[in-house]
């Protein structure tokens, strides 16, 4: 039981570590230019394509894919799927660590709510 | 040429302000958030259509080499793959409008969908305790969505 929590956990951390990346990645291209023409469209694309962290944060997004359907395939449901919002937990202290995202109590609060409401679905 | 010099200057001009905007969430991103939902839902749905599962374990060369083989020719794991990509970018482009911590608790909509499409379309009952966590959730978003760095936006840069 405690190395699915393990796996779970670690899971969870490399999901939360490919958002904080893809975040890094469009702050640091400039990418909330408007969309207007195709061209902007691709010029978007191709510039998320060419940073590194965009394909780190891709590579971890695989592996957190892979450990979740191993979860999944050797744990039970109701244990694993409650246990998965702790996403939203350690993308907010991400956000708040390698982002400086400043984080109010409405957000931290909304955050809470949103994470406790997927651990009472997925147990009912 | 004159245009690749102007793009230049264009996000040399405006590159450091993009870390001073107050990012607002609008109606409209708020949309695109809940289609990222659904557009993971759809390429999750599609790769577990069309994947054909075969030994894999224990982990060999082989039995990967074979399962590959085995997928590699199927409409649905290319079209959920294909789907994954797209998502991908309109995914980049909201987290280009808003804070990490606001796009993400936002994207948790589908956890409320699919209970109340179910719900509608296929008549299922939703158990009272499960009301409660899609109350939570909603209830949640909106808390999310009123936290002042989310809204109190100064305007962002329109192109010239």
């Amino acid at each position: 039981m405690n190395w699915l929590i393990f796996l779970i956990v670690l899971c969870e951390l490399f999901a939360a570590t490919s958002q904080v990346f893809y975040k890094k990645v469009v702050d640091q291209n400039g990418s909330h230019h408007p969309l207007i023409y195709i061209s902007d469209y691709f010029r978007f694309a191709i510039g998320i394509l060419k940073h590194p962290l965009a394909w780190a944060g891709l590579g971890f997004m695989v592996f957190s894919t892979i450990f979740w359907l191993m979860a999944l395939s050797a744990g039970d449901l109701s244990l694993v799927f409650p246990l998965g919002s702790i996403q939203y937990v350690l993308v907010l202290v991400g956000s708040k660590l390698f982002l400086k995202e400043k984080i109010d109590s409405m957000r931290l609060l909304g955050t809470v709510l949103i994470a406790t409401g997927i651990v009472v679905i997925s147990i009912s | 040429m004159l245009i690749l010099n102007q793009g230049g200057e264009f996000s040399n001009v405006r590159g450091p302000l993009v870390t001073d905007n107050k990012k607002k969430l609008t109606l409209s991103l708020f949309l695109l958030i809940m289609l990222t939902d659904f557009g993971e839902s759809l390429s999750s749905f599609l790769l577990k259509k069309g994947v054909i599962s075969t030994e894999i374990f224990p982990l060999s060369a082989e039995h990967i080499f074979h399962f590959t083989i085995v997928n590699i020719g199927s409409i649905l794991i290319w079209l959920g793959v294909l789907t994954y990509f797209f998502n991908f970018f309109l995914w980049m482009r909201v987290l280009s409008k808003l804070d990490l911590s606001v796009a993400v608790p936002i994207g948790s909509t589908s956890y409320i969908m699919v209970p109340l499409a179910a719900f509608l379309f296929l008549h299922e009952t939703v158990t009272p305790l499960r009301w409660i966590g899609i109350f939570a959730i909603i209830l949640g978003i909106y808390f999310v969505s009123r936290s002042k760095t989310a809204n109190d936006g100064t305007k962002v840069p329109e192109a010239s």
